[in-house]
Protein backbone atom coordinates (compact mmCIF):
# COMPACT_ATOMS: atom_id res chain seq x y z
CA UNK A 1 0.00 0.00 0.00
CA UNK A 2 3.13 2.43 0.88
CA UNK A 3 4.60 1.52 -2.51
CA UNK A 4 1.26 2.83 -4.34
CA UNK A 5 1.10 6.10 -2.00
CA UNK A 6 5.13 7.03 -2.75
CA UNK A 7 4.40 6.86 -7.03
CA UNK A 8 1.21 8.94 -6.32
CA UNK A 9 0.46 12.32 -6.65
CA UNK A 10 1.64 15.34 -4.76
CA UNK A 11 -2.15 15.83 -3.40
CA UNK A 12 -2.76 12.27 -2.69
CA UNK A 13 0.77 11.98 -0.68
CA UNK A 14 -0.33 15.21 1.60
CA UNK A 15 -3.82 13.53 2.14
CA UNK A 16 -2.17 10.50 3.51
CA UNK A 17 0.30 12.75 4.97
CA UNK A 18 -2.44 14.21 7.13
CA UNK A 19 -4.40 10.71 7.72
CA UNK A 20 -1.46 9.85 9.49
CA UNK A 21 -0.03 12.60 10.75
CA UNK A 22 -2.76 12.95 12.67
CA UNK A 23 -3.42 9.41 13.69
CA UNK A 24 0.38 9.43 15.05
CA UNK A 25 0.03 12.75 16.90
CA UNK A 26 -3.36 11.35 19.00
CA UNK A 27 -1.80 8.16 19.20
CA UNK A 28 1.72 9.48 20.52
CA UNK A 29 -0.09 11.81 22.51
CA UNK A 30 -2.48 8.60 23.98
CA UNK A 31 1.26 6.72 24.94
CA UNK A 32 2.30 9.83 26.94
CA UNK A 33 -1.23 9.85 28.47
CA UNK A 34 -0.89 6.22 29.83
CA UNK A 35 2.08 6.64 30.66
CA UNK A 36 1.59 10.06 33.06
CA UNK A 37 -1.44 7.97 34.12
CA UNK A 38 1.22 5.18 35.48
CA UNK A 39 4.09 8.10 36.70
CA UNK A 40 1.03 9.63 38.45
CA UNK A 41 -0.09 6.18 39.90
CA UNK A 42 3.20 5.16 41.14
CA UNK A 43 5.11 8.11 42.46
CA UNK A 44 1.31 9.36 43.79
CA UNK A 45 2.58 9.08 47.82
CA UNK A 46 5.87 10.66 46.62
CA UNK A 47 7.40 14.15 47.29
CA UNK A 48 4.95 16.47 45.65
CA UNK B 1 27.79 50.37 -7.69
CA UNK B 2 29.73 49.85 -11.30
CA UNK B 3 30.35 46.14 -10.44
CA UNK B 4 26.17 45.83 -9.59
CA UNK B 5 24.70 46.77 -12.56
CA UNK B 6 27.53 44.81 -14.94
CA UNK B 7 25.60 43.36 -17.91
CA UNK B 8 22.27 44.52 -16.99
CA UNK B 9 19.43 46.62 -18.84
CA UNK B 10 17.92 49.60 -18.41
CA UNK B 11 14.73 47.37 -17.59
CA UNK B 12 16.42 45.27 -15.35
CA UNK B 13 18.28 47.46 -13.76
CA UNK B 14 14.94 49.87 -12.63
CA UNK B 15 13.34 45.90 -11.68
CA UNK B 16 16.20 45.47 -9.39
CA UNK B 17 16.11 49.21 -7.87
CA UNK B 18 12.17 48.41 -7.38
CA UNK B 19 12.75 45.06 -5.64
CA UNK B 20 15.30 46.27 -3.71
CA UNK B 21 13.20 49.02 -2.24
CA UNK B 22 10.42 46.78 -1.58
CA UNK B 23 12.23 44.41 0.85
CA UNK B 24 13.96 47.70 2.33
CA UNK B 25 9.90 48.26 2.83
CA UNK B 26 9.24 45.18 4.22
CA UNK B 27 12.35 44.93 6.39
CA UNK B 28 11.00 48.65 7.81
CA UNK B 29 7.51 47.36 8.46
CA UNK B 30 8.81 44.32 10.36
CA UNK B 31 11.11 46.64 12.30
CA UNK B 32 7.85 48.89 13.12
CA UNK B 33 5.98 45.98 13.96
CA UNK B 34 8.71 44.73 16.73
CA UNK B 35 8.94 48.28 18.35
CA UNK B 36 5.77 49.91 17.52
CA UNK B 37 2.92 46.68 18.03
CA UNK B 38 5.32 44.92 20.19
CA UNK B 39 4.92 41.74 18.13
CA UNK B 40 7.59 39.38 19.05
CA UNK B 41 10.37 41.53 19.04
CA UNK B 42 12.97 39.42 19.99
CA UNK B 43 12.58 37.77 16.28
CA UNK B 44 10.88 40.69 14.09
CA UNK B 45 13.53 42.75 15.17
CA UNK B 46 17.16 41.49 13.67
CA UNK B 47 14.73 39.74 11.31
CA UNK B 48 13.40 43.26 10.00
CA UNK B 49 16.77 44.70 10.44
CA UNK B 50 18.36 41.50 8.37
CA UNK B 51 16.30 42.30 5.64
CA UNK B 52 17.92 45.41 5.03
CA UNK B 53 21.36 44.45 5.46
CA UNK B 54 21.14 41.66 2.59
CA UNK B 55 19.24 43.14 0.30
CA UNK B 56 21.91 46.29 0.22
CA UNK B 57 23.91 46.74 -3.22
CA UNK B 58 26.40 43.46 -3.16
CA UNK B 59 25.36 42.30 0.38
CA UNK B 60 28.66 42.07 1.35
CA UNK B 61 26.76 40.56 4.60
CA UNK B 62 26.24 37.44 2.55
CA UNK B 63 29.24 37.67 0.19
CA UNK B 64 32.16 39.50 -0.76
CA UNK B 65 34.38 39.12 -3.80
CA UNK B 66 34.29 35.33 -3.51
CA UNK B 67 34.63 35.43 0.15
CA UNK B 68 31.76 34.78 2.76
CA UNK B 69 30.28 37.38 4.09
CA UNK B 70 29.25 36.69 8.01
CA UNK B 71 25.42 36.15 7.85
CA UNK B 72 26.83 33.45 5.28
CA UNK B 73 28.46 32.20 7.69
CA UNK B 74 26.15 31.78 10.34
CA UNK B 75 23.65 30.72 8.37
CA UNK B 76 26.17 27.69 7.49
CA UNK B 77 27.01 27.16 10.82
CA UNK B 78 23.87 27.50 12.68
CA UNK B 79 20.95 27.13 10.13
CA UNK B 80 22.61 24.58 7.88
CA UNK B 81 23.43 22.86 10.41
CA UNK B 82 20.13 22.91 12.88
CA UNK B 83 22.25 23.80 15.54
CA UNK B 84 20.56 27.21 16.58
CA UNK B 85 16.92 25.81 16.07
CA UNK B 86 18.12 23.17 18.31
CA UNK B 87 19.80 25.35 21.38
CA UNK B 88 16.43 27.19 21.19
CA UNK B 89 14.89 23.75 22.12
CA UNK B 90 17.18 23.53 25.08
CA UNK B 91 16.08 26.98 26.28
CA UNK B 92 12.52 26.61 25.64
CA UNK B 93 12.56 22.76 27.43
CA UNK B 94 14.05 24.95 30.68
CA UNK B 95 11.16 27.85 30.32
CA UNK B 96 8.23 25.27 30.37
CA UNK B 97 6.69 24.26 33.44
CA UNK B 98 4.53 20.68 32.55
CA UNK B 99 2.84 20.36 36.14
CA UNK B 100 -0.73 21.69 35.08
CA UNK B 101 -0.65 19.07 32.43
CA UNK B 102 1.04 16.60 34.65
CA UNK B 103 -1.85 17.41 36.79
CA UNK B 104 -4.71 17.13 33.87
CA UNK B 105 -3.29 14.71 31.44
CA UNK B 106 -6.63 14.62 29.70
CA UNK B 107 -5.24 17.90 28.56
CA UNK B 108 -3.28 16.23 26.02
CA UNK B 109 -5.60 15.08 23.38
CA UNK B 110 -6.25 18.63 23.08
CA UNK B 111 -2.76 18.96 21.88
CA UNK B 112 -3.38 16.50 19.72
CA UNK B 113 -6.56 18.08 18.27
CA UNK B 114 -5.22 21.67 17.55
CA UNK B 115 -2.44 20.60 15.18
CA UNK B 116 -4.91 19.82 12.33
CA UNK B 117 -4.00 22.66 11.06
CA UNK B 118 -0.23 21.92 10.15
CA UNK B 119 -2.06 18.79 8.02
CA UNK B 120 -4.84 20.67 6.59
CA UNK B 121 -2.40 23.31 5.58
CA UNK B 122 0.25 20.93 3.89
CA UNK B 123 -2.83 20.01 1.88
CA UNK B 124 -4.12 23.94 1.32
CA UNK B 125 -0.69 24.83 0.36
CA UNK B 126 0.15 22.21 -2.83
CA UNK B 127 -4.19 22.78 -3.75
CA UNK B 128 -2.45 26.54 -3.74
CA UNK B 129 0.56 25.49 -5.65
CA UNK B 130 3.31 24.88 -3.36
CA UNK B 131 5.99 23.84 -5.50
CA UNK B 132 6.14 20.20 -3.91
CA UNK B 133 5.45 18.30 -0.39
CA UNK B 134 8.26 19.34 1.48
CA UNK B 135 7.75 22.86 0.87
CA UNK B 136 3.96 22.73 1.22
CA UNK B 137 4.81 20.24 4.83
CA UNK B 138 7.20 23.53 5.72
CA UNK B 139 4.45 25.90 5.04
CA UNK B 140 1.78 23.56 7.07
CA UNK B 141 4.38 23.77 10.19
CA UNK B 142 3.32 27.19 10.76
CA UNK B 143 0.42 25.89 12.55
CA UNK B 144 2.63 24.42 14.97
CA UNK B 145 2.49 27.86 16.66
CA UNK B 146 6.02 27.55 17.78
CA UNK B 147 8.57 29.36 16.03
CA UNK B 148 11.50 26.80 16.66
CA UNK B 149 9.69 23.72 15.68
CA UNK B 150 8.97 25.63 12.10
CA UNK B 151 12.24 26.67 11.69
CA UNK B 152 13.67 23.48 12.49
CA UNK B 153 11.44 21.69 9.79
CA UNK B 154 11.34 24.43 7.46
CA UNK B 155 15.56 24.66 7.91
CA UNK B 156 15.40 20.95 6.55
CA UNK B 157 12.59 21.46 3.75
CA UNK B 158 12.28 24.60 2.46
CA UNK B 159 15.46 26.52 3.13
CA UNK B 160 15.16 28.84 0.65
CA UNK B 161 12.06 30.47 2.58
CA UNK B 162 13.26 30.26 6.07
CA UNK B 163 12.86 33.93 5.76
CA UNK B 164 9.04 34.18 5.25
CA UNK B 165 7.66 30.99 6.81
CA UNK B 166 9.80 32.49 10.15
CA UNK B 167 8.16 36.06 9.83
CA UNK B 168 4.43 34.08 9.14
CA UNK B 169 5.05 31.71 12.06
CA UNK B 170 5.99 34.44 14.60
CA UNK B 171 3.85 36.95 13.45
CA UNK B 172 0.57 34.60 13.22
CA UNK B 173 1.67 34.04 16.51
CA UNK B 174 1.57 37.31 17.95
CA UNK B 175 -1.65 37.35 16.61
CA UNK B 176 -3.58 34.53 18.42
CA UNK B 177 -5.69 37.26 19.99
CA UNK B 178 -7.30 38.54 16.41
CA UNK B 179 -6.99 35.00 14.75
CA UNK B 180 -8.39 32.52 17.54
CA UNK B 181 -11.63 34.75 19.01
CA UNK B 182 -13.75 34.90 15.66
CA UNK B 183 -13.22 31.31 14.72
CA UNK B 184 -14.26 30.24 18.05
CA UNK B 185 -17.27 32.43 18.49
CA UNK B 186 -18.33 30.89 14.77
CA UNK B 187 -18.58 27.00 15.76
CA UNK B 188 -19.30 27.34 19.69
CA UNK B 189 -22.88 28.90 20.88
CA UNK B 190 -23.04 31.44 23.62
CA UNK B 191 -23.99 28.33 26.31
CA UNK B 192 -21.19 26.38 24.90
CA UNK B 193 -18.48 29.10 25.94
CA UNK B 194 -20.21 29.69 29.40
CA UNK B 195 -19.60 25.66 29.95
CA UNK B 196 -18.07 25.92 33.71
CA UNK B 197 -15.32 23.47 33.98
CA UNK B 198 -14.08 21.63 37.19
CA UNK B 199 -10.72 21.99 38.31
CA UNK B 200 -8.90 19.88 40.82
CA UNK B 201 -6.00 20.94 42.59
CA UNK B 202 -3.61 17.45 42.09
CA UNK B 203 -0.33 17.71 43.69
CA UNK B 204 2.58 16.64 41.21
CA UNK B 205 5.17 14.31 42.79
CA UNK B 206 9.07 15.67 42.07
CA UNK B 207 9.85 12.32 40.79
CA UNK B 208 6.93 12.53 38.22
CA UNK B 209 8.65 15.50 36.84
CA UNK B 210 11.89 14.45 36.44
CA UNK B 211 11.20 10.70 34.78
CA UNK B 212 8.56 12.76 32.48
CA UNK B 213 10.90 14.35 30.14
CA UNK B 214 13.13 11.28 29.96
CA UNK B 215 10.40 9.07 29.06
CA UNK B 216 9.11 11.21 26.60
CA UNK B 217 12.42 11.60 25.04
CA UNK B 218 12.72 7.64 24.91
CA UNK B 219 9.29 7.01 23.32
CA UNK B 220 9.32 10.06 21.07
CA UNK B 221 12.82 8.25 20.11
CA UNK B 222 11.16 4.86 19.06
CA UNK B 223 8.36 6.54 17.43
CA UNK B 224 10.07 9.09 15.55
CA UNK B 225 14.25 8.81 15.79
CA UNK B 226 14.59 11.78 13.98
CA UNK B 227 12.47 13.75 15.99
CA UNK B 228 15.03 13.21 18.79
CA UNK B 229 16.53 16.41 18.17
CA UNK B 230 13.76 18.34 18.97
CA UNK B 231 12.30 16.86 21.50
CA UNK B 232 15.33 14.90 23.11
CA UNK B 233 16.65 18.78 23.71
CA UNK B 234 13.42 20.42 24.64
CA UNK B 235 13.13 17.59 27.13
CA UNK B 236 16.95 17.52 28.10
CA UNK B 237 15.99 21.49 28.87
CA UNK B 238 13.37 20.68 30.90
CA UNK B 239 15.45 17.77 32.80
CA UNK B 240 17.68 20.93 33.91
CA UNK B 241 14.73 22.54 35.48
CA UNK B 242 12.83 20.55 37.10
CA UNK B 243 16.37 18.42 38.60
CA UNK B 244 16.14 21.08 41.41
CA UNK B 245 19.97 20.71 41.28
CA UNK B 246 21.08 22.61 38.32
CA UNK B 247 19.69 25.98 39.15
CA UNK B 248 22.42 27.98 37.61
CA UNK B 249 22.40 25.84 34.50
CA UNK B 250 18.55 25.86 34.01
CA UNK B 251 18.35 30.06 34.46
CA UNK B 252 21.39 30.08 32.23
CA UNK B 253 19.37 28.00 29.86
CA UNK B 254 16.62 30.30 30.17
CA UNK B 255 18.04 33.55 29.83
CA UNK B 256 21.72 33.41 28.25
CA UNK B 257 21.55 31.15 26.17
CA UNK B 258 18.35 31.93 25.31
CA UNK B 259 19.05 35.64 24.03
CA UNK B 260 22.26 34.83 22.62
CA UNK B 261 20.94 32.37 20.43
CA UNK B 262 17.65 34.42 20.04
CA UNK B 263 20.10 36.97 18.23
CA UNK B 264 22.03 34.72 16.04
CA UNK B 265 18.63 32.92 15.05
CA UNK B 266 16.96 36.54 14.29
CA UNK B 267 19.61 38.13 12.01
CA UNK B 268 21.06 34.85 10.16
CA UNK B 269 16.94 33.57 9.56
CA UNK B 270 16.71 37.30 8.04
CA UNK B 271 19.51 36.77 5.73
CA UNK B 272 17.63 34.29 3.70
CA UNK B 273 14.91 37.57 2.87
CA UNK B 274 16.70 38.50 -0.64
CA UNK B 275 14.52 40.03 -2.65
CA UNK B 276 15.13 37.21 -5.38
CA UNK B 277 13.63 34.88 -3.44
CA UNK B 278 11.14 36.67 -1.12
CA UNK B 279 9.31 38.43 -3.88
CA UNK B 280 7.65 35.11 -5.37
CA UNK B 281 4.35 33.52 -5.53
CA UNK B 282 5.69 31.14 -2.81
CA UNK B 283 5.27 34.03 -0.53
CA UNK B 284 1.56 35.02 -0.87
CA UNK B 285 1.22 31.02 -0.31
CA UNK B 286 3.02 31.24 3.00
CA UNK B 287 1.21 33.84 3.98
CA UNK B 288 -2.36 32.59 3.54
CA UNK B 289 -1.28 29.01 4.58
CA UNK B 290 -0.17 30.26 7.64
CA UNK B 291 -3.64 31.86 8.16
CA UNK B 292 -5.20 28.40 7.10
CA UNK B 293 -3.08 26.65 9.73
CA UNK B 294 -4.38 29.13 12.81
CA UNK B 295 -7.52 28.68 11.75
CA UNK B 296 -7.59 25.33 10.87
CA UNK B 297 -6.02 24.66 14.35
CA UNK B 298 -8.35 26.45 16.71
CA UNK B 299 -11.50 24.88 14.50
CA UNK B 300 -9.93 21.79 15.16
CA UNK B 301 -9.41 21.97 18.88
CA UNK B 302 -13.00 23.31 19.27
CA UNK B 303 -14.77 20.67 17.12
CA UNK B 304 -12.69 17.71 18.94
CA UNK B 305 -13.91 18.99 21.85
CA UNK B 306 -17.72 18.82 21.06
CA UNK B 307 -17.21 15.93 19.80
CA UNK B 308 -16.24 14.58 23.34
CA UNK B 309 -18.96 16.14 24.50
CA UNK B 310 -21.21 13.74 22.71
CA UNK B 311 -19.99 11.09 25.36
CA UNK B 312 -19.24 12.89 28.17
CA UNK B 313 -21.61 13.63 31.26
CA UNK B 314 -19.28 16.05 32.49
CA UNK B 315 -19.22 18.79 29.39
CA UNK B 316 -15.68 20.22 27.94
CA UNK B 317 -15.99 23.96 27.33
CA UNK B 318 -15.40 23.73 23.70
CA UNK B 319 -12.91 26.89 24.08
CA UNK B 320 -10.62 25.26 25.92
CA UNK B 321 -9.96 22.94 22.48
CA UNK B 322 -8.65 25.77 21.13
CA UNK B 323 -6.02 26.25 23.69
CA UNK B 324 -4.37 23.21 22.32
CA UNK B 325 -1.70 25.25 20.13
CA UNK B 326 1.10 25.75 20.76
CA UNK B 327 0.91 29.63 21.66
CA UNK B 328 1.58 29.80 25.43
CA UNK B 329 0.53 31.18 27.00
CA UNK B 330 -1.61 33.47 24.81
CA UNK B 331 -3.88 30.95 23.80
CA UNK B 332 -4.91 30.47 27.15
CA UNK B 333 -5.04 33.97 27.99
CA UNK B 334 -7.56 34.42 25.50
CA UNK B 335 -9.63 31.42 26.17
CA UNK B 336 -10.39 32.40 29.79
CA UNK B 337 -10.75 36.58 28.56
CA UNK B 338 -13.49 34.80 26.39
CA UNK B 339 -15.19 33.24 28.93
CA UNK B 340 -15.29 35.82 31.41
CA UNK B 341 -16.64 38.14 28.88
CA UNK B 342 -19.77 35.20 28.26
CA UNK B 343 -19.53 34.87 32.45
CA UNK B 344 -17.63 37.15 34.30
CA UNK B 345 -17.71 34.63 37.38
CA UNK B 346 -15.85 31.64 35.11
CA UNK B 347 -12.83 30.69 35.64
CA UNK B 348 -11.11 27.98 33.05
CA UNK B 349 -7.88 29.13 33.03
CA UNK B 350 -6.01 26.10 34.33
CA UNK B 351 -7.76 23.82 31.87
CA UNK B 352 -6.62 26.19 29.02
CA UNK B 353 -3.23 26.57 30.51
CA UNK B 354 -2.83 22.67 30.60
CA UNK B 355 -4.09 22.26 27.14
CA UNK B 356 -1.98 24.91 26.06
CA UNK B 357 1.45 23.28 27.47
CA UNK B 358 -0.44 20.31 25.67
CA UNK B 359 0.10 21.67 22.45
CA UNK B 360 3.79 22.65 22.83
CA UNK B 361 4.50 18.97 23.23
CA UNK B 362 1.60 18.37 20.78
CA UNK B 363 3.13 20.12 17.62
CA UNK B 364 6.61 18.90 18.47
CA UNK B 365 5.39 15.59 17.72
CA UNK B 366 3.52 16.61 14.62
CA UNK B 367 6.86 18.55 13.66
CA UNK B 368 8.54 15.25 14.04
CA UNK B 369 6.03 13.11 12.47
CA UNK B 370 6.74 15.13 9.29
CA UNK B 371 10.67 15.04 9.25
CA UNK B 372 10.06 11.34 9.34
CA UNK B 373 7.01 10.84 6.70
CA UNK B 374 7.70 13.02 4.16
CA UNK B 375 10.74 11.85 3.20
CA UNK B 376 9.44 8.39 3.09
CA UNK B 377 6.65 9.71 0.76
CA UNK B 378 9.24 11.78 -1.62
CA UNK B 379 11.45 8.67 -1.53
Amino acid sequence: MFESIVHASELTKSLFLMVVGVAGVYATLALFYLMVKLLMKAFKDHDA
Amino acid sequence: MDKLFVGMTSQQIIQYIIQHMIMFGIGGFLIYLAIKKEYEPMLLLPIGFSTILVNLPLSAVLEYEGTPGVLKILFDAGIATELFPVLIFVAVGAMIDFTPLLANPKMLFFGAAAQFGIFATTVIALLLGADSLKVASAIGIIGAADGPTAIFVASKFAQKYLGPITVAAYSYMSLVPLVQPPVIRLLTTKEERMIRMEYKDVKVPKTVKILFPIFVTVIAGIIAPISVPLVGLLMFGNLIRESGVLERLSKAAQNELANIVTILLGITIGSTMVAEDFLQPTTLIIILGGLAAFVFDTAGGVLFAKFLNLFLRKKVNPMVGAAGISAFPMSARVIQKMAQKEDPSNFILMHAVSANVAGQLGSIIAGGLILALVPLLTG
